[in-house]
């Protein structure tokens, strides 16, 4: 398996150093992240797993939730959260992390955060690899809208690079955002729909299931990944004009202020 | 040498704003939306050159006189202040000793990292992957992390992958300050000025007066931001010399 990410890359497809710088750099993050350590790429399947494990225990035995399949539940949303959390918070570093590549040679810096989000989508991918392995062992079927699932994690992409690319360019001039949006991603894991369905929130809160674009987008992941889940296009619409907007805010801001942000490093 | 010009600067200054944190939230919050806290150094004063394809211009100054904010102007990584005029022609890398090493990764990863910074393909790294590593004298260690290298084993590699690179404009930091033992410093100025010299236009800093000599077809001199420009390498080197009077302490060969 090792070797095999280690000599991964797109050989067919890649004709163009900006595409294979971009891939490198993606790699090395990756490979910093998991493999470097005794255990490799098993952290990236210990951390999700041994979190639904205690979640599992805790909401099965002591709250006793009755639900079909609530391990896979659980899963199918923690995943989709964690990589989000992950990807905000390290990519509040990237520009300080990688100031010795930007002083070293003339490049689009964006590239920088295409890598740490392409990094992020191959933890995720893994995850999601160990997702289908547990649905295969438990005998439960895939989401009715599976083929829609490219476009639903579509939408997840632009929502958490456009907010890591934000993070990215405030972190430096306001260190405090880290402990902040730290509470935030607390709270919003427990709002967001990952131990409930976010059903719930259509009769009662319905402003905020479209306020906040996590409740459709793991609504929309379960009817993916799930059986008997349904599938939502309205969130899915609203998640993807939240997602190109605030791709395209970041952008904006970073073009703006990234190098007003770096003579802060 | 060529009538091209490769790098232009007119009337170029760049003032750092540089905050002085207060402790309390209300402090920071303050911070952001006003300049009370915030010291003012100009690092950079009125600065203009021109350097036509193909020269070799040195830059020397005292720690903190602009040279390394001048070198991150030119890059692009830093933008002037406004009123400054800049303009570069083709493709720009800055190499320094160690710049763009990840210490917790082996030089084979770094060999790739660094040439894929740098704009090579994969394929060519692949090519002159071994000539690197050969160059370096660090075959036996390749696949082990940069940080259980000596400082010398990682100037060798970081100066290895540095000759492979190429690029219009090379900017040089400091870069053979620390390249090795003499043996390694003589190969290493060699291959420089056999693969890197030729045709290509170059802007060094260095405190070393004897890389200045021996290279330099011009210098500037900072000094406090503000520039002096000399086409004369020798009455750069003596200018600079009698004003911080360095006669006894810098090494200058006859």
């Amino acid at each position: 398996m090792k070797s095999l990410l280690g000599k991964l890359y797109l050989r067919g497809f890649v004709s163009n150093t900006r595409i294979e710088r971009i891939w490198k750099i993606a790699q090395v993050d990756f490979k910093k992240r998991y493999y470097n350590d005794k255990f490799g790429l098993l952290w990236a399947l210990i951390n999700p797993l041994s979190q639904i494990a205690l979640y599992y225990f805790v909401f099965t035995r002591i709250f006793q939730r009755g639900q079909d399949n609530f391990v896979l539940f659980l899963f199918s949303g923690l995943i989709i959260w964690l990589a989000f959390s992950q990807a905000t918070l390290l990519g509040m570093k990237v520009l300080v992390n990688k100031i010795h590549l930007i002083e070293s040679v003339q490049f689009n810096w964006l590239d920088l955060y295409m890598s740490h989000m392409i990094s992020i989508l191959l933890g995720l991918l893994f995850n999601i690899a160990a997702y289908l392995i547990l649905l295969f062992i438990l005998g439960v079927n895939l989401g009715g809208y599976v083929y829609l699932f490219p476009v639903v994690l579509l939408t997840w992409f632009f929502i958490t690079a456009g907010a890591s690319i934000i993070l990215g360019i405030i972190r430096p001039i306001f260190e405090d955002i880290a402990h902040i949006w730290s509470l935030l991603l607390m709270v919003g894991f427990w709002v967001s729909g990952i131990f409930f369905s976010g059903d719930f929130y259509l009769s009662n809160y319905n402003w905020f299931a479209y306020a906040n674009p996590f409740i459709g987008l793991l609504l929309n992941t379960r009817a993916c990944l799930l059986e008997g889940n349904t599938f939502y296009p309205g969130f899915f619409m609203v998640n993807l004009i939240y997602g190109f907007v605030l791709y395209i805010i970041a952008i904006l801001l970073f073009k703006k202020y990234s190098k007003k942000v770096l003579e802060q490093l | 040498m060529t009538n091209e010009v490769c790098i232009e600067m007119r009337n170029l200054s760049k003032t750092f704003h540089i905050s002085e944190k207060g402790f309390s939230f209300k402090d920071k919050i303050l911070d952001l939306v006003s300049n009370r806290h915030k010291m003012t150094v100009k690092a950079l004063d009125n600065v203009n050159l021109q350097i036509h394809k193909g020269e070799f211009l040195g830059i020397i100054g005292r720690n903190g006189s602009g040279k390394s904010t001048l070198l991150k102007i030119i890059l692009g990584a830093v933008d002037p202040d406004r009123g400054s005029y800049i303009k570069t022609r083709g493709k720009i890398v800055r190499l320094a000793l160690g710049n763009g090493f990840d210490l917790n990764l082996s030089a084979r990863d770094n060999i790739y990292l660094n040439g894929a910074i740098f704009g090579l393909s994969f394929k060519e790294i692949g090519e002159k992957f071994h000539e690197i590593l050969h160059f370096a004298e660090l075959e036996r260690f390749v696949n082990t992390p940069v940080k259980f290298y000596s400082s010398g084993m990682r100037s060798r590699l970081s100066f290895a992958i540095a000759l492979h690179v190429d690029a219009d404009i090379y900017l040089i930091d400091e870069f053979f300050a620390d390249v090795g033992d003499e043996i390694f410093k003589e190969k290493s100025q060699k291959a420089f000025e056999n693969k890197i010299l030729k045709g290509k236009t170059i802007v060094h800093v260095s405190h070393s007066m004897d890389t200045i000599k021996d290279h330099c077809d011009k210098v500037l001199v900072l000094d406090k931001g503000k520039g002096t420009f000399f086409n004369d390498v020798f009455q750069a080197i003596e200018m600079y010399e009698s004003k911080f009077d360095l006669r006894d302490t810098t090494r200058i060969s006859s």
